[in-house]
């Protein structure tokens, strides 16, 4: 991989930062011990020392300083475990150790390499005083005999034993010194370019925290500044203002820049993952990957690790087939991950695609329905993408056996929480057959969001936009048919959908002020749930700096958080799952379903309750379906209507769906279906206009009907009167005040039973 | 209830001092104090943003310079009932400033650690549990506060709305 040499690079300048960090703990334990020679604790801590720098010597192959710090080991081990007692010759050799890997850390810091350091001098003077055989200075303690020696090699070079420093010293200087020089253009006084140890600090993430939020204040305080300058007449006063954001700016940016790390620092450790994985599975996976530089937060790399993985193991293990099965379905026997990350307008994009066998909707729609996560009846409802979705329930798995690799109780649902939780989203799409991708898109940074700031009473909160869907601005000649009420219960059509309205106010428990008939929604997303927030008026969006609250309001669920704005007031976040929950917004969409069942005056005896789906037609009568026939809703464009023979037919998951008119029998411009008809002309418009399907069930074969409008869906006992039975009609009821027909399914989809349908599409494929 | 326990100095206090010092103020008809090394600063009439769905103990949130500070009516901790109190003294808290509100300032009081006295029983109520100690003076009754307890306001020990 391309990328090796750099990534060693850096793992070799992090462990000469760290080891050089360790050297300075051991000088200061070493001076420790000078006072309290037997404390296990220090010598503990200095064998630990020794022992980190040995481990990564070893795994990055420094071979020298693999042996000094191996024999430094060994002595350390006997002085720790109390087998040896510190004296003055022990502490000496020690000392000279401790030298000899600084010099080879010089060395390897200069040449890349510490093969031309000389240890075998100091190597063997520890080695003698292991063995005991070197004379020392001071007579040891007569306790120190201790004959085992700690795995050493057994042929101590006695003729070595009191070899002088030079040896070791001196070419490590030179070697040292001499490549460290480029080409000279620096003062002669400093002679060595700066070491990694002098170029580096160690700061704490909350000390550029804290650094990041006065960056934050800076930024406001500019902004108010710049509002005034721009109001003023005063030259001196606009030129400052004009320095003071150029410089808070720069500011910004390199506070910014100090949390920042490239997106590598999670990847580096992919391949490994996705190579252990696909040996696993049995699979070949090559792994691609693009924008490994784009930087990110460090806090929020840290957070989206763990989603990652997830992702990355789910890709392996449930979208890439085995070799055998992609070789069946005409794809090359490696399927390929790829990784792709890239800054996009102010957030960070990372994509997780494979070329596997991507996400089976039906599928996955039949396992939620056996999981109990949503009725057939939901599901009929429901979008491709909002089936999709249903993966990030919880409790929610599409593989079909526990394995290994998934199925320890981490579900998407988790990673959605935990790429939520720092603002961010994540997005599914998928082709069956061609492989899916999983989006994720969060903030460049926790601490400044955009948000929309609403104002409700008196106070302004902010909404943060990764939450935000749209914004619907009702005139007050619209607020009353916008907003309506099923038993009590506010909800909104948005383009032929039931949202679910809360009140700010009334969430908040705080009055509304000036907004007369007018209704502000903001249409809000937690989760899967959509719903509108009504507020008094919507004031601007901005970037905010989230502030936590104090510990005594965290327990709020309805607040995620406060920002200072502009004008030093202070203004609180909303937390918009917190208001969901708050709101019952789940059970709300439900329970709006019951209460127009009750407001159709049909709360009769449950057990008879059919959930029926409402459509309007193009004749504009009400037609239902039994909701447990309907497959899915579908939204296709006009010029997808096609035909053959007399059929309308659009093509449709690879197949070819016929499309069925209810008014087809008797509405004036009958005849099934002439695309076109009842429909407005596209002229002047660049919008190709679209017709709604409702996709239905016949036994195995699925019908479209083509329909101008869902209305709802309703559940009422299925009580029929004759009156309206008719050729395509079962009879009809009363539904909403509306007489509906209810719709003989079999009737319609007959011309296309099973058989013949086959048989008829054996036929248009033939020709 | 054992007398020495709570002629024990107030927390945070440090223990080596012969004398301590005690910011003091007044609210409604109680003279209170909270020993000075925990007060932050004093501050008038900042503006208050209020919190819906707070309990009532808690006035809002104020702007100290950036940070955010949540004020708390100290009436109204002590079972008083909230009403306007114009005074925040900022105190030093386990988990971050604190913004007591009060009605009037009033002096430091330096008390020597001898004219500490246990709470009298005959006090009952909820102030009870927020004071650790009193101090007799010449002439007033100083009320020491507890100021973890003041200013550990959870909605479920308050029954929030």
């Amino acid at each position: 991989m391309s990328g090796s040499s750099d990534g060693m690079d850096e793992i070799v300048q992090e462990f000469l930062v760290e080891s050089h960090e360790n050297l300075d703990q051991l000088d200061r334990d070493f001076v420790e011990l000078e006072r309290s020679p037997g404390s296990r604790d220090l010598l503990a801590s200095v064998f630990r020392t020794i022992h980190t720098i040995k481990g990564t010597s070893g795994f990055l192959s420094f071979g020298n300083l693999e042996k000094v710090t191996h024999v430094g080991e060994n002595l350390l081990a006997q002085l720790r475990d109390g087998d040896r007692v510190l004296d003055a010759a022990t502490t000496d050799v020690l000392l000279r150790m401790v030298d000899a890997v600084r010099e080879l850390l010089a060395l390897i810091e200069a040449t890349g390499g510490d093969a031309d350091g000389d240890v075998d001098g100091v190597v063997d003077a520890v080695k003698a005083v292991l063995d005991g055989t070197s004379a020392p200075a001071v007579e040891p303690e007569p306790v120190a005999i201790d004959p085992e020696p700690v795995a050493i090699d057994p042929e101590p070079e006695p003729v070595a034993v009191e070899p002088e420093r030079e040896p070791v010293v001196a070419p490590v200087a030179t070697a040292g010194s001499v490549p460290a020089e480029p080409a000279g253009d620096e003062p002669a006084t400093e002679q060595k370019k700066r070491s990694a140890v002098d170029g580096s600090i160690r700061v704490d993430v909350d000390v550029l925290e804290n650094l990041m939020q006065l960056v934050g204040e800076l930024v406001l305080s500019r902004n108010q500044i710049l509002q005034l300058a721009a109001e003023s007449a005063e030259a001196d006063l606009v030129r400052s203002a004009h320095r003071l954001d150029l410089i808070s700016s720069s500011l910004q940016e390199a506070v910014m820049k100090t949390r920042m790390q490239p997106m590598d620092y999670l990847w580096a450790k992919l391949p490994r993952v996705v190579r252990d994985l696909s040996a696993q599975c049995g699979k070949e996976v090559d792994l691609v990957m693009h924008g490994r530089e784009t930087e990110l937060d460090r806090t929020l790399l840290d957070a989206v690790k763990d989603p990652l993985t997830h992702l990355v193991r789910n890709a392996v293990d449930h979208g890439i087939e085995r070799p055998g099965a992609r070789e069946q379905a005409g794809k090359p026997r490696r399927g390929t991950l790829t990784l792709r990350a890239y800054h996009e307008s102010g957030q960070v994009v990372m994509e997780i695609g494979d070329d596997g066998k991507g996400l089976d909707p039906d599928a996955i729609g039949r396992k939620a329905v056996d999981k109990g996560l949503v009725s057939a009846g939901e599901l009929a409802a429901m979008s491709r993408r909002q089936v999709l979705d249903l993966i990030f329930r919880p409790g929610f798995s599409t593989a079909e056996a526990v394995t290994n690799v998934s199925g320890r109780g981490v579900g998407m649902d988790v990673v959605r929480t935990n790429i939520e939780k720092i603002g961010g989203s994540v997005d599914l799409t998928s082709t069956p057959g061609h492989g899916t991708v999983c989006r994720v898109t969060i903030p460049l940074t926790l601490a400044i969001i955009p948000a929309l700031i609403v104002r409700q009473g008196a106070e302004r909160y902010a909404i943060p936009q990764a939450n935000l869907l749209e914004l619907v601005r009702m005139n007050p000649e619209d607020a009353t048919k916008g907003v309506e009420y099923v038993a009590g219960v506010p909800v909104h059509r948005l383009r032929g959908r039931l949202l679910p309205l809360l009140d700010l106010g009334g969430q908040l428990g705080v009055e509304s002020v000036g907004r007369g008939d007018a209704a502000t929604i903001a249409v809000l997303r937690s989760d899967t749930d959509e719903f509108g927030l009504v507020v008094d008026e919507v004031v601007e969006t901005q970037e905010i700096v989230v502030k936590p609250l104090g510990a005594a309001l965290t327990s709020l669920q309805a607040f995620a958080g406060a920002a200072v704005m502009g004008d030093g007031r202070i203004a609180l976040i909303l937390d918009v799952p917190g208001l969901a929950a708050a709101g019952n917004v789940a059970s709300t969409s439900a329970s709006i379903t019951s209460t127009l069942r009750e407001e159709a005056g049909l709360g009769g005896a449950d057990s008879d309750l059919r959930s029926l789906l409402v459509v309007r037609t193009e004749g504009a009568r009400n037609v239902a379906v039994p909701l447990e026939k309907v497959a899915r809703l579908e939204e296709v464009e006009v010029t997808a209507l096609e035909h053959v023979g007399s059929t309308t037919v659009i093509q449709y998951r690879g197949d070819l769906l016929p499309i069925v008119e209810p008014d087809g029998g008797y509405s004036s411009y009958g005849g099934y279906g002439v695309p076109g008809q009842g429909e407005a002309p596209a002229q002047e418009s660049l919008v190709v206009p679209t017709v709604t399907i409702v996709v239905y069930q016949h036994g195995a074969r699925l019908v479209g009907l083509r329909v101008a409008e869902i209305v709802d869906i309703v559940e009422v006992p299925l009580v029929l009167s004759p009156i309206g039975a008719r050729a395509g009609s079962l009879g009809s009821l009363v539904v909403n005040g509306n007489i509906t027909d209810v719709l003989d399914v079999a009737a319609l989809a007959a011309p296309f039973a099973a058989d013949e349908a086959d048989a008829y599409l054996e036929d248009s494929r033939a020709r | 209830m054992p007398v020495e326990q709570l002629s024990a100095p107030p927390s945070g206090a440090a223990t080596d001092r012969d004398t301590v010092q005690y910011c003091t103020f007044w609210v409604d008809d109680l003279y209170l104090g909270i020993d000075a090394l925990m007060v932050q600063e004093v501050l008038r009439n900042p503006g208050i943003t209020p919190v819906p769905l707070a309990p009532p103990a808690i006035r809002g949130l104020i702007n100290l310079r950036g940070q955010i500070v949540t004020a708390v009516d100290l009436g109204a901790r002590l079972g008083r009932t909230p009403t306007e109190r114009r005074m925040n003294v900022v105190v030093r808290a386990a988990e971050g400033s604190v913004s007591l509100l009060v009605d009037r300032i009033a002096d430091v009081v330096e008390v020597p650690r001898s004219g500490h006295e246990a709470v009298p029983t005959t006090l009952t109520g909820v102030a009870r549990g927020q004071l650790s100690a009193t101090c007799p003076l010449a002439d007033s009754l100083l009320l020491i506060l507890d100021v973890a307890r003041v200013t550990a306001v959870r909605p479920e020990g308050e029954g929030s709305r």
